[in-house]
């Protein structure tokens, strides 16, 4: 079936990432957006606008029932769900595919079973693809044959939980006395964190890569992988920088995982974007962890790399038709980066960061691509995600997109509030990441010291310049409308006691 | 021109930079680099010089709203390190607690974060119940002194 308007059930750069690809194909491109993003980026991008209302996301991005009466109410033929939000509830899926409107995505099936991390490992297992040493309790596993199972595993064990994701419900186990408490707490933020408490024991590698392959199935039996990502570089299982391809795979492992990867996601049914993940240790051995049944946010590498749209694939595999790349023709070319731009403040452990966005100037250049959901002047709410931007460097080798990379993050003026972009200049500019020594616990072990604090005087005279230009307040004027007015009783230039406001 | 900066003051007058547009140059030895300056809160302010940020904050006489300073929790209260939405509030008025007794699970872009009690003592004031936004360096509780 050809689609004509296509809804993105999302908000922030995928949204207007998937704008631009559905604009290109000649379809109409309709954003919804809750009431804090009314005039949001995504939301002035689109062809339609539907509002959503509401603040929190359940009230908007994840209200099925709205987004459903939208499509209908407009004859809108198909819903991309980005990432996050409702990309992976198979539950949607099913109420679009009974609405009769195609969820760009997986089907709901595939969706159900990879979503149960225990499900997907043994749909795993019986497709021939290696994973990590691990035990998945019954209903009544007594703690002694916890610590039974995990004596077999052998420490340090990890306890993961089945619903999990983004590092919650997740516990690292040292020795045979902490297993008890660990996994009360697992189980407690568990059930808190997804409503379901179920959790199960893991083996820990240590200093493993995180690989994904992504892989791309059509309706018609067709699964090709378009190698992998490299994204070791996370905090608190965050990813923060990515890189395609990975300094540690070879053309070989590479055939080799690209190939499982394609087995498993052909024993399943997959269809339309999906990817991989594993654990990969220094003997090159790799363990399946999850797959992503939808678009990842560091898609954009993958790429730069083979060449390709993503997006534009996900929209034709959606309409039926077959792939429009052939496992043949995908040949990695170059090295890509990506860093994720977040508004969290290093020099407070990485907390959140709300804020008006007074400058953003995004860096262009060859070999040079910035995604943002966001603009000079947007308003940064505590109601989302705070990933602002990701910028992507590309070029003939991983030093060369390095480069670019340290050069656009040194032109890329973000202000107003605070953000991790010297931080990530940092990360880029570290011996060890030169050196391709990634692993998941970089950030962890090495001490990433994001630059001077002392301003140079030549600063001073801009923020001179800057102070000049803005108006004063007359007397009697009411506080905290303006910036300028929350400097109180601050005093700029010649005061008529000629002391310039100095005491 | 006289800088009143938290740090001493700055007569930036006898410094040998000049601003073009957005480009500081070197009087003297003609050396360019690109600037950019925004108010960050309260009295202080962000400088993007060459790829780096700098924060800078102006002396001030008059009142001032809670910066990331002024967020700190103390002996007595316990304040927001970020701006958020209250989850739950694990006390009650007049309870007794014990310190590091997670107090408030507040919410800020996904991410959970608990404010534990500083110190061992009674609840005198709980000042946010679930729901509520707050700002950074909201008092959220008080303990009694």
């Amino acid at each position: 079936m050809q689609m004509k308007k296509v809804l993105i059930a999302n908000r922030g750069e995928i949204a207007v990432r998937v704008t631009r690809t559905l604009q290109q194909m000649g379809l109409v491109a309709c954003a919804v957006y809750s009431e804090v993003d009314k005039n949001a980026l995504h939301v002035q991008c689109a062809d339609e606008a539907y509002a959503l209302g509401g603040t929190t996301s359940l009230e908007s991005y994840l209200n099925q029932d709205k987004i459903l009466k939208i499509c209908q109410d407009h004859q809108i033929d198909a819903v991309h769900p980005g990432y996050g939000f409702l990309s992976e509830n198979a539950g949607f899926a099913r109420r679009c595919q009974e609405a009769k409107i195609i969820f760009i995505g997986p089907s709901p099936e595939v969706i159900d079973g990879m979503g149960d991390k225990l499900h997907a490992k043994e749909k795993m297992v019986e497709a021939g693809v290696p994973v990590v040493p691990s035990f998945n309790p019954g209903k009544d596993t007594s703690p002694e044959q916890y610590a039974e199972e995990a004596e077999k595993i052998g420490y340090p064990v990890l306890v993961k939980a089945a619903a999990g994701g983004g590092g919650k419900g997740m516990r690292k186990v040292e020795s045979a006395d902490q297993l008890a408490s660990s996994l009360e707490a697992a189980q407690n933020e568990a059930s808190k964190a997804f409503g379901d408490g179920r959790v199960f024991l893991e083996k820990y590698i240590s200093q493993p890569r995180h690989i994904e392959i992504q892989i791309f199935g059509d309706q018609h039996g067709n699964v090709v992988h378009l190698g992998e990502r490299e994204c070791s570089i996370q905090r608190r299982y965050q990813k923060v920088i990515e890189e395609a391809p990975s300094p540690a795979v070879s053309p070989e492992l590479r055939k080799e995982m690209g190939e499982t990867a394609c087995r498993a996601a052909k024993a399943i049914g997959y269809s339309n974007a999906g990817t991989m993940e594993f654990l990969l240790d220094d003997a090159d051995k790799f363990y399946f962890l999850e797959v992503n049944t939808r678009l990842q946010v560091e898609h954009p590498i993958t790429e730069c790399v083979y060449d390709v749209d993503l997006v534009r694939a996900q929209i034709l595999v959606a309409q039926g038709q077959p792939l429009p790349f052939q496992q043949e023709d995908l040949k990695p070319r170059g090295w890509a980066m990506e860093c994720r731009l977040y508004a969290e403040d290093p020099s407070r452990n990485f907390l959140p960061c709300t804020g008006t966005l007074e400058v953003y100037e995004p860096p262009v250049g060859p070999g040079i691509r910035c995604d943002s959901g966001v603009q000079q002047g947007s308003i940064i709410s505590v109601h989302y995600d705070p990933m602002l931007a990701k910028l992507v460097t590309f070029g003939h080798d991983r030093e060369e997109a390095r480069q670019r990379m340290v050069w656009a993050l040194a032109h890329f003026p973000v202000l107003g509030l605070r953000h991790n972009l010297p931080y990530l200049k940092a990360v880029l500019e570290h011996p060890e990441f030169i050196a391709g020594h990634t692993h998941t616990h970089f950030l962890q072990q090495h001490n990433i010291d994001s630059g001077p604090t002392q301003v140079p005087k030549s600063g001073l005279v801009a923020l001179a310049h800057f102070l000049q230009a803005q108006k004063p307040v007359s007397a009697g004027t009411s506080i905290e409308t303006t910036p300028f007015q929350e400097l109180g009783g601050w005093r700029l230039l010649e005061s008529p006691d000629g002391m310039g406001g100095l005491p | 021109m006289k800088l009143n900066l938290s740090s001493g003051p700055v007569d930036t007058d006898d410094i040998p930079w000049e601003i073009h547009q957005d480009t500081l140059r070197n009087k003297k030895t003609g050396r360019q680099l690109p600037v950019r300056v925004a108010h960050l809160q309260g009295n202080q302010y962000q400088i993007w010089l060459a790829g780096q940020i700098y924060e800078v904050e102006l002396a001030n006489s008059g009142p001032r709203r809670a910066g990331a300073d002024g967020a700190k929790s103390n002996e007595h209260t316990v304040k927001s390190s970020m701006p958020g939405t209250i989850l739950s509030v694990k006390v009650k008025k007049g309870e007794e607690v014990t310190t590091g007794q997670p107090l408030v699970i507040m919410e800020s872009m996904k991410m959970e974060l608990t404010l534990e009690s500083p110190r061992a003592g009674k609840v005198a004031k709980v000042l946010v119940h679930p729901g509520k936004l707050v700002e950074l360096g909201a008092v959220l509780l008080e303990l009694e002194k």
